[in-house]
């Protein structure tokens, strides 16, 4: 009898070890499709805005959240439309479309290494610079 | 000789509880010098309160029971933590995360199975949990009594003043508070000294006032309607029941009128912020106008005057912060991001918080909903049997309860540091044990 149970026991261990286990993939490959929802969301907005540096360009944030900083573009009346925000590797990390009554946001904030947007850092942080300067 | 030594053990157990307790109370403290020795001491005490269970656990081994389905279940929720470091975020704050879990466990399991034939065993744990209840109460007291702007936060325009005693802010200690309500209602009803109950019952005003001081609405419905659990499961007349759950409703009503009588300070009708402000620059500083952290539901997408008013019913900023949260988790809905990795990034306009405040979104945010489900099935199972018979420990079960009731407005489940996280697991494993424990 004893034996049995243990045999039973083992056994139910062992499947729920094996469960278990099996649950690393589905969380990464959750992992992936999410981040993958959020670069195209991103993508979007980057596609939206066009090149980075054109006339409607008239707003930026410097070191918000994780220290990214962002640039923000004019539509219709709307002077914070469209926004993207960036790491220093120039890695978009969040992106905003606020030209409905209310924000779409696409981010991935929380794991800024799981973008694959790319933009020149370089560029994109002497837009900033640009804005942040008193007028002359 | 062998009840000396199990007295003296039990004894020294709910000691050593006590303390850990207080010293878990004193790292959420806003005195520097409690926060500095309560990190260290807690982790101190933990081991040593293990120490004992295991000794107890050994010296009384054909005492100690644990049912099967609850040892497999904190096993199961437990080792489902461990395994998300393999798709975690940050896997070396998950990793950390499931380390405290696991120690606050094992020496949970080990101190709930001596409790299996020792219903002495168990009093004196749930009395060491509310003496360390009572004494942090007590310690804010006098702080309010020597320094009061210390002892309370000053009222602003979206806050009455409220009192957050020895804690980091007004909703820290009622969490503890709410926990040990029911265990003074239950001893205040139980059979015993006549002393013994109105020094309960005396310590049950004194953490409903301190409670209600603090404006905590999660902590108020939370002890409170823990106290109904502990009514109902007492073995008590129905006639008597229902005068003692029509009492514990009308104190509630009470206190929930009184936190409304202090008021914030008056709104000098702060205007909708401009569409733009240059502030003299070539561009915007978007963030001077429409701060990320609280874009949703901020006065610039209204066009409509600024400013937060709380009141006992509203909760507008915190709905809004917790559909963004439930958003949040679904972009991961099966696993999440990893045990203790709650994510959470805040956008919402009127609401200050680096988590969603809401534990069981939390753990949506943090496991997905494998997880939460895995974690209710869990309390389930150590509640179940509690449910059917009445004649439990209704002190165990209400603390579970308002635990549980707390995880509404509170994120702790996952949270080593938070000042209730060792007593609620800790009640929950006691909770679970048979009916001749308590």
């Amino acid at each position: 009898m004893s034996t049995w149970w243990q045999r039973r026991s083992v056994l139910w261990a062992a499947a729920a070890v094996v469960a278990l286990l099996a649950l690393i993939p589905l969380g990464r490959w959750e992992a992936r499709r999410h981040a993958q929802n959020e670069i195209r969301g991103i993508r979007s907005v980057l596609a939206a805005i066009g090149p980075l540096d054109q006339p409607s360009l008239d707003a930026y944030r410097i070191g918000v959240g994780p220290g990214l900083d962002c640039l923000l573009y004019k539509r219709a009346a709307n002077p914070f439309a469209l926004e993207i925000c960036f790491d220093g590797a120039g890695r978009v990390v969040e992106g905003y479309d606020r030209r409905g009554g209310s924000p779409r946001i696409w981010s991935l904030r929380e794991d800024p290494s799981a973008s694959t947007v790319q933009i020149d850092g370089a560029r994109a942080l002497a837009l900033v610079k640009r804005l942040s300067q008193p007028r002359p | 000789m062998t009840r000396l030594s199990r007295e003296r053990l039990d004894l020294a157990s709910a000691s050593v509880l006590a303390l850990l307790v207080l010293a878990g109370a004193s790292a959420s403290s806003n005195e520097h010098l409690l926060r500095t020795a309560g990190s260290p001491a807690r982790l101190l005490l933990l081991v040593v309160l293990g120490g004992l269970a295991l000794v107890t656990a050994l010296r009384f081994r054909s005492e100690w029971r644990l049912r099967p389905w609850v040892a497999a279940g904190a096993a199961a929720f437990c080792a489902l933590a461990f395994v998300s470091t393999g798709w975690a975020v940050l896997p070396m704050s998950t990793l950390k995360r499931d380390l405290s879990l696991a120690a606050v466990l094992v020496v949970a399991v080990l101190v709930a199975g001596s409790t299996a034939h020792s219903p002495r065993t168990t009093r004196l744990l749930l009395d060491g949990i509310l003496v360390a209840a009572a004494v942090f109460a007590a310690g804010g007291l006098v702080l309010w009594l020597f320094d009061a702007s210390k002892a309370v936060q000053p009222a602003t325009t979206e806050y009455a003043a409220r009192f957050q005693g020895l804690g980091d802010n007004p909703d820290t200690a009622p969490l503890l508070f709410a926990i040990a309500m029911p265990i003074a209602l239950q001893r205040a009803l139980a059979p015993g000294a006549r002393r013994a109950r109105a020094l309960a019952l005396a310590t049950l005003l004194g953490l409903a006032a301190a409670v209600t001081a603090s404006g905590s609405r999660g902590g108020l419905l939370a002890g409170f309607l823990s106290l109904l659990v502990v009514v109902w499961l007492a073995p008590m007349t129905l006639r008597r029941r229902a005068a003692a759950s029509a009492a514990v409703v009308a104190a509630l009503a009470l206190c929930a009128w009184v936190t409304t009588v202090p008021s914030a300070l008056p709104q000098h009708g702060t205007a909708a912020p401009a569409l733009a402000q240059p502030h003299g620059h070539r561009g915007i500083d978007a963030e001077s106008v429409l701060p990320l952290e609280a874009e949703i539901g901020s006065p610039w997408w209204t066009h409509k005057a600024a400013g937060v008013h709380r009141s006992l019913f509203g909760a507008s900023s915190r709905v809004r912060a917790l559909q963004g949260a439930i958003h949040q988790a679904l972009g991961r809905p099966l696993l999440g991001t990893g045990f203790g990795a709650e994510l959470f990034v805040s956008r919402y306009y009127g609401f200050h918080s680096g988590n969603p405040e809401d534990g069981y979104v939390g753990l949506l945010m943090q496991v997905g909903a494998i997880g939460l489900a895995l974690f209710v099935a869990f309390v389930a199972i150590c509640m179940a049997p509690a449910l059917r018979r009445r004649a439990l420990a209704s002190a165990a079960v209400g603390a579970v309860a308002a635990g549980l009731l707390l995880g509404l407005s509170q994120s702790f489940f996952h949270a080593a540091g938070d000042i209730v996280f060792v007593p609620f697991w800790l009640l929950l494993l006691l909770g679970s044990q048979p009916a001749e424990s308590t």
